[in-house]
């Protein structure tokens, strides 16, 4: 029966992403703080602002210093010689906690 | 070392978000760049830890943010003095009026915490998950969610949007936050 499909007045997915988190949050925010937080209208226009501010520089696309930089790097020069601002110790660093050797290189170097 | 033709992609691909996060973070267009080239020095020096199939693009964020935290903690008044130089770079935008805009919203941004405004931009702009946040971060994806949350008051508060409706309205300001969505 094919109408029996199509008994769903709003698809169920679409209503979920749609309204779902966004219900959670909104109701969250009246319940727990009703004037300290922002009107999600106002959260979406903040939200477009840094948005475009953001895309502005991203739609720039990649300055010649940088395609050229990489071109070297892929050829396996420049590793170390054109590195700014570096004790240019050589050791492998980690980049997890902290990418740069910190004070301790500079210590060393010293 | 040679860079296999995907990692040299994956690198270019990423150099206009990551100059976006750095002029972000950093309020300033040279030192931006400076942070997104050594960041690119760091990456190649370092790619044997990167894990194929994992997300570049959050690997390379993480090794941007580190540079400029550590920077920061070196030269903390200089990064609080921007310059021009910034606006400069809009300068192509067509808009006059975006300019301005974006002027006083970078201004704004350039007054929040570092933690509050790194969260905000990788959350708000440069599309990661609070999970990706969290793990560029290095810190819990709730404490994410909470400087996400504080940056957006903080912001509001100094473009003076009101938090609640039916608080004093500041038309002039919310013109601003409005303009390009045709209602100004």
């Amino acid at each position: 029966m094919p109408g029996a499909a199509k008994q769903q007045p709003v698809p169920a997915g679409k209503t979920e992403n749609a309204a779902g988190p966004d219900k959670t949050m909104h109701t969250e925010v009246q319940t727990r703080r009703p004037r300290g937080r922002l009107s999600r209208e106002d959260q979406r226009r903040l939200g477009d602002v840094l948005q475009r501010v953001y895309d502005d520089v991203v739609q720039q696309g990649v300055p010649d210093r940088f395609k050229t930089l990489i071109d070297q790097l892929g050829h396996g020069g420049a590793m170390m010689n054109t590195e700014p601002n570096h004790g240019g110790n050589g050791h492998p660093v980690s980049t997890g906690v902290q990418a740069r050797g910190g004070d301790k290189s500079e210590d060393e170097n010293r | 070392m040679t860079m296999s033709p995907s990692v040299r992609d994956a690198l270019l691909a990423a150099v206009p978000s990551l100059r976006a996060f750095a002029i972000s973070l950093s309020g300033n267009v040279d030192r931006a760049d400076d942070l997104v080239q050594e960041t690119l020095l760091r990456a190649m020096a370092n790619i044997d830890t990167f894990q194929p199939g994992t997300n570049m693009s959050a690997w390379l964020f993480t090794i941007l943010r580190n540079l400029f935290r550590s920077e920061y903690r070196k030269r903390r008044r200089e990064v609080e003095d921007t310059d021009g130089s910034y606006a400069e770079s809009l300068k192509s935008h067509p808009e006059q009026q975006s300019r301005v805009e974006f002027e006083e919203f970078r201004t704004a941004l350039g007054k929040l915490p570092p933690d509050q405004r790194e969260a905000l931009i990788l959350v708000g702009a440069s599309g990661f998950s609070y999970e990706e946040a969290a793990t560029i971060c290095d810190c819990a994806v709730g404490t994410i969610k909470s400087r996400v949350n504080r940056a957006r008051t903080r912001l509001s508060e100094l473009l003076s949007i009101d938090t609640a409706d039916d608080f004093g309205p500041d038309h002039t300001t919310r013109a601003i936050l409005s303009a390009g969505g045709g209602r100004n």
